[in-house]
């Protein structure tokens, strides 16, 4: 598939062009994304993450937590950090869980420093559903999976809806740039009409490849 | 004329409701500074004519990339159906959901669906279709058209709002905005969950990927395609592109100058079947268990436009609503008014090929062909070249069917082009005016039929003597001649104000200019052309042509802007492809210049000092004429001149650029529409506190100084060539 190799090779040079300017873009991404509403929190350690997932709950009086992620609740500890409090977490999500989960947690696949988007891209549609039904969604990004451009972001969209495509797998990917939000009634601004009020985005550390295919 | 009638009537109702013109006002100001500060920083011109390719790219590959979208779209599981008509597109949704037992539908926002009347069609098979973006939903509880495309319910106030929430969830609901959109979030979180079908629309769709793009601020378009088993996307051909990569400046600029976003929150790529066939539903639900994904792709109209030469760019529209934004008559009567399902502008100009001629004759009307559209899209879309050619189309039509006789006809197809007849009536007019103006140079009220002029603002009274009266042919400089020019009078400045042609001609004197005013020129036919008579137009042209032929100058100066236009781009135009003509059109178009440009770029003047510098200075504004700023792209020049006059302090004017509400006929025609934005141009002048407005139009020095006078305001209007004149050594 040469179209493919080719992103490939180009999304490869697009990192290991933009690796010296790293910070930079770090500190594009955050101040974008906070000038849209969203929480930014980078982590030194994955573990701290579940505990600050804890300490949110706790604040908004959230009873459940939910992913549709194993692996991630296990990345962060996230049992370990709710077991302490009354929070409940729901690791293996059905259907009637799902639309009482307070904080939905899922991946992002990359973040766009421009416009301080993540892109969120999840086939599945549990994980989807709690990115969109539940008032708090927490994304978790690893910090090297950051570009600088929209340009380089649709790159990695294009190339991941090709990827399935050329398996005959559908897709279902978002760019989510700040909490749902509406001006519809006298163009006054208002946080939260369908999607998530809010969204947090915790940066865990790097994992030294990025957003590389 | 009824589609006139019609319109003042829709006018009329609009402006009845003093909320649409407070809340489209209030916005359009608020709009200029977010989109000013969504695009700062950005290379806004580089992308405009990125995108712009992309469009016209992909507008051109149409049948190759609709083919590729809809094999892609198949090869990850979705039913593409290629829908030629609205009932075609409307039969295959209805049937789908009867089939799969559907009884209530979800929707996020889409366009396409109100163009082709997909609620009423369900409505009709017992299918209850819900809006879910917000401001759909009041409308759709209203029982209403959206008015804007982008915010639909922006006619209404919270308290209006606040009623239909309280009809709708059977309770006192008060006007508080947080609260209606907490309850709208529960009350439509419900539906979702029992809803068997979810439509969409599409802001793009991908050829290489048959993806949907679709972007939404509320995360209504991602639960509308995830939470119902079965998703239709439904969409116009007109919004595939080749690949997702090619949208990077589509959704930069739609974001920025729609709602001054960087990014809309959400931006959805759907590729393929996705949505979920077992997730939570609410008990009472009775629906289809397995997923599916359908894309209804509509023509309508779309491969017509596309055939279409003159209207195949507004194929390229990304439904910013930028040119209803800014556009002074929107701001004034809004959508429902100023278009027919599609509102504002482009909607006016793409209605013939979705709904037909006869429903895009009135709100066309709407158009004051200011330009400030065209300027403001995003895409580069020429709506005022199509309006002109939309008004040509429907004379034609009312030609044919005999439809068309009367006045307006007479004077616009006989009278106007007539340079004797034409003059005659004026003077005949000079003196019926006598027993009103009793000597003055103004008339505040005129009689039956003519009342609607003077509604708003006094009229000047027709020119005892016009200017070629007033003048000789030719007009020597002071001083030893640097140059000649042939002046261009107007029938403004000639019949109304000879005075303006006065001061040109004495500036252009007192700087080494010989000027030629050659007696045969009469109209320059903008009247006709503006109005859709391009045959008479077309005329007119030739007979102006060869009118200021015989003049010796090598350049052609003009101090009505407007006129200045039909010069140097109508004129080519109306005698392109005679061979009589068209290389004398083209000569007659270079030679151009609009009066201050000709001084500053010509002449060089614009350094120096004028007048006597007094220790207190007047405070004075300028008033951007639209076809001098965004017509003839000359707006410098007229400061430059202006900052010599040592009299005056120059104060630039809030919302500069936009229009006095005069545009030619309209003015005359719906007076009260015209009215209101000239009202808003009178504010702004005296939020400056300047004692004088400088312009350069006469159109534009009709409307407003009438405006000022009909309030009896001190502010005085003058033509810049007037300022100079006066302070001339
Ligand atoms: S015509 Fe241009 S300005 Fe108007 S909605 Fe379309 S893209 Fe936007």
């Amino acid at each position: 598939m040469p179209v493919l190799a080719q992103m490939e090779e180009r999304i490869r040079q697009t990192w290991e062009s933009s690796r010296h300017r790293h910070s930079s873009i770090l500190s594009r991404f955050v101040a974008q994304g906070e000038g849209v509403g969203a929480t930014i929190r980078e982590t030194a350690d994955p573990q701290s993450v579940g505990f600050s997932i804890a300490a949110l709950a706790m604040a908004k009086g959230i009873a459940s937590c939910q992913t549709a992620d194993p692996g991630l609740a296990k990345e962060v500890e996230l049992h370990r950090a709710l077991a302490e409090t009354n929070v409940g977490l729901v690791a293996d999500p059905n259907p009637d869980t799902i639309s009482h989960a307070g904080i939905g947690i899922t991946r992002a696949t990359l973040g766009v420093a421009e416009t301080g988007s993540i892109l969120v891209h999840l086939d599945e549609v549990d994980g989807r559903l709690l990115s969109m039904l539940p008032e708090i969604h927490v994304a978790l990004l690893p910090q090297d999976a950051l570009v600088d451009s929209l340009e380089e972001g649709l790159l990695l969209t294009r190339y991941l809806i090709l990827k399935s495509q050329a398996q005959g797998r559908p897709s279902y990917l978002s760019w989510v740039t700040g909490p749902s939000r509406t001006a519809d009634i006298e163009r006054v601004l208002t946080i939260g009409v369908h999607g998530p009020r809010e969204l947090h985005i915790f940066l865990l550390p790097p994992t030294g490849k990025g957003y590389l295919p | 004329m009824t589609r006139r009638k019609e319109f003042r009537r829709r006018a009329a109702e609009a402006l009845a409701n003093p909320q649409i013109r407070e809340n489209l006002g209030r916005f359009g100001t608020a709009y200029r500074t977010a989109r000013k500060n969504a695009l700062a920083g950005l290379d806004y011109e580089a992308h405009k004519a990125n995108l712009r390719r992309m469009k016209e790219d992909a507008i051109e590959r149409l049948p190759e990339l609709a083919e590729q979208f809809t094999e892609a779209a198949r090869g990850v599981g979705a039913i593409v159906y290629q829908a030629k008509t609205a009932a075609d597109a409307n039969r295959y949704i209805g049937q789908l959901a009867k089939e799969r037992g559907v009884e209530l539908i979800v929707k996020s926002k889409s366009m396409v669906s109100e163009e082709i009347g997909l609620n009423g069609h369900l409505e009709q098979l017992g299918i209850t279709p819900l809006e879910a973006d917000l401001g759909e939903w009041i409308i759709q509880q209203a029982n209403e058209h959206p008015s804007h495309s982008v915010m639909p319910c922006i006619h209404m106030s919270k308290e209006e709002v606040a009623g239909i929430f309280s009809q709708a969830l059977k309770r006192e609901v008060p006007p508080d905005i947080g609260l209606m959109v907490r309850l709208a979030r529960e009350e439509l979180r419900e539906k979702f969950l029992s809803a068997g079908m979810g439509i969409s629309g599409a802001n793009i769709a991908v050829a290489e990927t048959g993806t949907v793009i679709i972007v939404t601020n509320e995360g209504n378009g991602r639960l509308a395609t995830t939470v119902p088993p079965i998703h239709v996307a439904l969409l116009g051909y007109d919004k595939i592109v080749p690949t997702i990569e090619d949208a990077a400046s589509h959704l930069k600029l739609l974001a920025k100058t729609a709602t001054g976003q960087q990014l809309t929150v959400y931006t959805t790529f759907i590729t393929g079947k996705t949505a979920a066939s077992r997730i939570p539903r609410a008990p009472e639900f009775r629906g289809p268990a397995a997923a599916e994904m359908h894309i209804v792709l509509l023509d309508n109209g779309r491969w017509a436009m596309r055939d279409d030469s003159e209207f195949r760019e507004a194929l390229y529209c990304i439904r910013c609503a930028s040119c209803a934004n800014v556009c002074p008559t929107y701001r004034v009567v809004g959508g429902h008014a100023f278009g027919h399902i599609y509102t504002g502008v482009i909607g006016t100009v793409i209605t013939p090929f979705h709904h037909g001629w006869e429903a895009a004759a009135v709100p066309q009307e709407a158009c004051l062909l200011c330009r400030a559209c065209l300027d403001a899209c995003p895409v580069q879309i020429d709506l005022p070249r199509m309006i002109v050619a939309m008004r040509t189309h429907i004379v034609e039509e009312e030609e044919q069917k005999k439809k068309a006789r009367g006045i307006r006809r007479l004077f616009l197809d006989k009278i106007l082009p007539n340079p004797s007849l034409f003059n005659l009536a004026l003077r005949l007019g000079a003196i019926a005016q006598l027993p009103l103006t009793r000597g003055r140079t103004v008339l505040r009220e005129l009689p039956w039929p003519l009342r609607n002029l003077t509604s708003i603002r006094a009229m000047p009274a027709v020119a005892a003597r016009p200017l070629r009266s007033r003048v000789a042919e030719v007009l020597p400089s002071r001083g030893e001649s640097r140059q000649t020019v042939t002046f261009f009078g107007s029938c403004l400045i000639d019949q109304f104000y000879p005075e303006i042609g006065e001061a040109v001609i004495k500036v252009l004197n007192h700087y080494g200019v010989t000027v030629h005013y050659p007696k045969a020129q009469s109209c320059c036919g903008l009247p006709a052309y503006y109005e859709g008579h391009k045959e008479t137009a077309g005329r007119m042209a030739k007979d102006l042509i060869a009118a200021l032929e015989p003049s010796p100058a090598e350049n052609i100066v003009t101090a009505t802007p407007s006129c200045g236009i039909t010069l140097k781009q109508y004129i080519p135009k109306l005698v392109k492809g005679d061979p009589l003509w068209e290389e004398r059109g083209y000569s007659l178009a270079a030679r151009t210049h609009d009066f201050s440009e000709y001084l500053v770029e010509v002449l060089g003047l614009g350094d120096g000092t004028l007048g006597e510098a007094t220790a207190d200075k007047v405070p004075l504004t300028y008033h951007d004429s639209c076809s001098a700023l965004r017509g003839l792209r000359v707006q410098e020049p007229q400061r430059r001149l202006l900052r010599m006059l040592e009299r005056y302090d120059l104060r630039e004017l809030d919302e500069v650029g936009e229009c006095c509400g005069f545009g030619g006929h309209f003015s005359a025609d719906y007076p009260d529409v015209a009215g209101e934005v000239l009202k808003r141009k009178i504010a702004a002048i005296e939020q400056t506190g300047a004692h004088v407005v400088a312009l350069d139009s006469p159109g534009c020095l009709l409307q407003i100084r009438g405006g000022l006078l009909k309030q009896g305001s001190p502010i005085e209007v003058k033509h810049i060539a007037e300022l100079l004149a006066e302070d001339l050594p």
